[in-house]
């Protein structure tokens, strides 16, 4: 750990400047004419990250260049970077887990185009696996409490996932991708016009029989191979025309294998399915009337799962089926309102409303648990203010009011200070609140081990965070964060029944650097530290330390080589685990990537180089813990038109 | 089951089959570096009076704190512009700018709250930046460059647009 704290000290001293970067790009834009000009694409990079830096939350924006030159094939990749992130993976189907600065993926609000991609059932759908890289834009990422603008279940973050969508696409592409573990995918994003209207289109086919580790033992004492395979279908469509956005999209996993189930027992045969599909329609004016900009959404999505050919059962050893099914739907409205001098004031509702469906059980040794078809209603309002205290001085403040059919209610408040300290520096003061729902399961869920409890009370949050943007010269820019992360009324099932029952408090570090060395070389990085309190709310499973390093060299014309280094420090295991706590990991990853000309790109991947024996931890009924996938390889080629 | 798990192994021969028509090359470039060279070309359509400046200096002002804005700035610095080079500098007060950049309301309420911007050609990059009296306005929608312009606002500070801009913009104020 030392060595690599050097290491990244050493990356953040000052050393001279060779150059500038930005020099290429004003030369190649001065012989262009204004006709010419008017063309040209704004690329997202710097300018955006800039103007991120002066966001009132500690945000990280991943851009679709990023997640290319990486070699990146899914959205899990791309987020294990991620300052404060840890993504953990669950025995059950290899599902990934996203923690963040040491919450349990519960408190991280994943969203796709702004709509929330939870459900009632599972959190994030009981097969889940992350998204294709391909369809990704954006990743605008904002570490911190979101309630005041996302409501529930954002107490340590909010993940935004921006697709590739109608207007935006001008670049259209096609791609096909082989490599370890039987792996193939292929993809298509082509953008056009239809009768004056912009019309974009996504599409990735995959499949893989993923990484099989070998369990030995399992929970019955067995030795076997975990069957992870999975086919992945991800289609999206949009259309776009003066203020409207339609966007329609629709996935399909298929042949799950659940390698494991819940209580780690070897499943070889079980392959499930799931399909989901889902509507948004956005109107988006900023000159709807003088001084009111207006926005509007209307969603619909449907989630349906199956366990396929069953899941099989601790004891005695049958199969159990489960179908499940739920509706959602949402409308929010907001205006924006700059007739108040110095104010950019924003005001909002809507309404969100889900509702289980179609579920079927058969569930031979427990037929006393059903589960329940149930709904949820929330009705919200919110309202944020911006202010500019003077030239140098903003204040976000902003409060949302939830009502819940189930649960109650939920006020939540964020409060935020940026201040241009210099041109170079930029300091925030932030504080917020925010909430966690009981999940279905909490509320009316029995199972063999656990009551609900109806009178549940949500998890609640409050963070301060202090946190500094420096660009030290114009290759070089740092970032520090500063927080103390308290959630309160923490939900338990540890005694039997759910219960709202203690505190738990996390304080943290987030350290980033990005170092442009010469035009064609880039050295970044990030380290975590968290100092997590004793109490029993600890995700015991997250490490207290994470290092990422990445350099991007152009080392010859058509050519692009991308190195990541990720280092995640020791785990501890839960009170009375007689285990030893799980070590610290590296993962290092490579993409070697070659521009053969302006249509034709190839790339060779390597993930895992250094073949490491690395494991997430699992429950003691896998006394191993749960190995990672070791050394893959991938090859990639896409061309552009 | 069984067809969904076959269908994405014959994704290679689907999408060699798909049509694909010939590359257009389309250029990108940083936001700043954009702002910067489209200011630039403002200047070389507008016909600015005399204002304090000498007759081989043109002056600009930057009336914004984002260091990637100022640092493309100043790299139009010492460029030339018909007779005249350019000269960059932070914005402090509008008596010596022959052009003034503004990045906020907020700047451009203290700007005109002060000595205003007289004979100067102002570039506003905030909604409705040309309805607070500013003269041009600097957005991008879709990832593409947009301006409007407020000729009344030119038409005050003594400033003749050239037909090439005006034809390109999106919104006149007249």
């Amino acid at each position: 750990m030392h060595k690599k704290l050097a290491l990244l000290l050493l990356m953040l001293c000052p050393l001279p400047v060779l150059g500038a970067a930005g020099d290429a790009d004003i030369e190649r834009l001065m012989p262009l004419s204004l006709e010419e000009l008017v063309e040209v694409d704004v690329s997202i990079s710097t300018y955006s990250k800039q103007q991120m830096s002066k966001a009132p939350s500690v945000v990280s924006l991943v851009t679709a260049e990023d997640i290319r030159a990486t070699g990146a094939t899914n959205l899990m990749d791309v987020l294990r970077s991620v300052p404060g992130v840890y993504v953990k993976q669950n025995l059950f189907a290899f599902r990934p887990l996203v923690t963040l600065r040491g919450a349990p993926g519960n408190n991280v609000l994943l969203m796709v185009n702004g709509t929330p991609m939870r459900d009632l059932l599972w959190s994030n759908g009981i097969y889940w696996k992350g998204l294709p890289a391909s369809i990704i834009e954006r990743i605008e990422i904002i570490r911190g409490p979101g309630s005041a603008l996302f409501g529930a279940d954002a107490s340590a973050g909010v993940i935004n996932v921006i697709t590739h969508t109608a207007a935006p696409i001008k670049h259209s592409e096609a791609g096909l991708r082989a490599g370890s573990f039987d792996s193939q995918a292929g993809w298509l994003r082509h953008g056009g016009s239809w009768n004056g209207l912009d019309v974009g289109l996504t599409a990735e086919l995959s499949t893989t029989d993923g990484h099989r580790p070998t369990i030995s033992p399992d929970r019955n004492g067995n030795t076997g191979k975990a069957n992870y395979e999975w086919d992945n279908q991800d289609l999206r469509f949009s259309l776009a025309g003066g203020h409207w956005r339609l966007l329609a999209d629709y996935q399909r996993q298929d042949d799950v294998g659940t390698g494991l189930n819940g209580a780690g027992v070897l499943d070889p045969l079980n392959e499930s399915d799931s399909r989901q599909y889902g509507l948004a329609l956005h109107y988006d004016n900023p000159g709807f009337a003088p001084d009111w900009g207006l926005n509007a959404v209307a969603r619909y999505r449907d989630v349906k799962y199956s366990s396929g050919n069953g899941f099989i059962t601790l004891a005695p050893p049958t199969r159990e089926y489960l179908d499940a099914a739920e509706r959602q739907a949402g409308l929010e409205l907001s205006g924006l309102y700059t007739g108040l001098r110095r104010h950019a004031l924003r005001i909002g509702g809507g309404a969100a409303w889900n509702e289980t469906y179609g579920v079927q059980q058969i569930n031979p040794p427990n037929p006393a648990f059903p589960i329940p078809e149930q709904s949820r209603r929330d009705l919200y309002l919110f309202l944020q203010d911006v202010w500019s205290l003077a030239d140098d001085w903003e204040l976000t403040a902003g409060l949302r009011y939830d009502e819940f059919n189930d649960f109650g209610s939920a006020t939540t408040p964020r409060l935020a200070l940026v201040w241009q300290s210099s041109e170079r520096l930029t300091s925030k003061l932030l504080y917020g609140e925010a909430f966690r729902a009981p999940s279905y399961q909490e509320l009316y869920f029995q199972t063999a081990s656990n009551t609900p409890n109806p009178d549940l009370e949500p998890e609640r949050s409050r963070t301060w965070e202090l946190a500094f943007d420096y660009l030290a010269s114009d290759r070089l820019k740092l970032g520090l964060n500063l927080y103390r992360f308290k959630r309160t009324d923490l939900i338990s099932g540890a005694g039997g029944t759910f219960q709202n029952v203690g505190s738990f408090t996390v304080r943290g570090l987030e350290l980033e650097a990005r170092w442009q060395a010469t035009p064609s070389l880039q050295f970044a990085g990030n380290l975590t530290l968290l100092d997590q309190d004793d109490s029993p709310g600890e995700d015991v499973n997250v490490p207290d330390e994470a290092l990422h390093l990445r350099m991007d060299w152009a080392f010859r014309p058509r050519w692009a080589w991308d190195v990541q280094a990720h280092w995640f420090g020791r785990r501890s295991l839960p009170a009375g685990d007689p285990r030893d706590e799980l070590g610290a990991y590296s993962l290092v990853d490579t993409t070697l990537r070659y521009r053969y000309d302006r249509n034709w790109e190839f790339a060779v991947s390597v993930r895992n180089l250094l073949d490491e024996d690395a494991h997430d931890y699992s429950s003691r009924n896998l006394p191993n813990n749960l190995p990672l996938p070791e050394r893959n390889f991938y090859a990639e080629v896409r061309y552009g038109f | 089951m069984r067809l969904s798990r076959s269908f994405p192994r014959c994704i290679p021969a689907l999408l060699l089959a798909v049509w694909l028509p010939d590359a257009a090359a389309t250029e990108e470039a940083p936001e700043p570096a954009l702002r910067a060279v489209l200011f630039y070309n403002f200047l070389k359509f507008a016909d600015l009076p005399a204002n304090g400046s000498s007759d081989q200096v043109l002056n600009i002002c930057v009336a914004a704190r984002d260091p990637e804005l100022l640092t493309a700035m100043g790299r139009l610095r010492e460029r030339p512009l018909r007779s005249r080079r350019l000269a960059v500098r932070a914005y402090e007060a509008a008596a010596d700018c022959d052009a003034i950049y503004v990045e906020s309301r907020a700047r451009w309420q203290a700007i005109v709250n002060g000595a205003g911007a007289p004979g100067a050609l102002t570039v506003g990059a905030y909604a409705g930046f040309v309805d607070d009296g500013g003269i041009i306005e600097l957005s991008f929608d879709r990832d593409r460059s947009r301006f409007d312009i407020n000729l009344v606002a030119a038409r005050q500070a003594g400033i003749r647009l050239y037909p090439q801009l005006l034809r390109l913009a999106r919104r006149l104020i007249d």
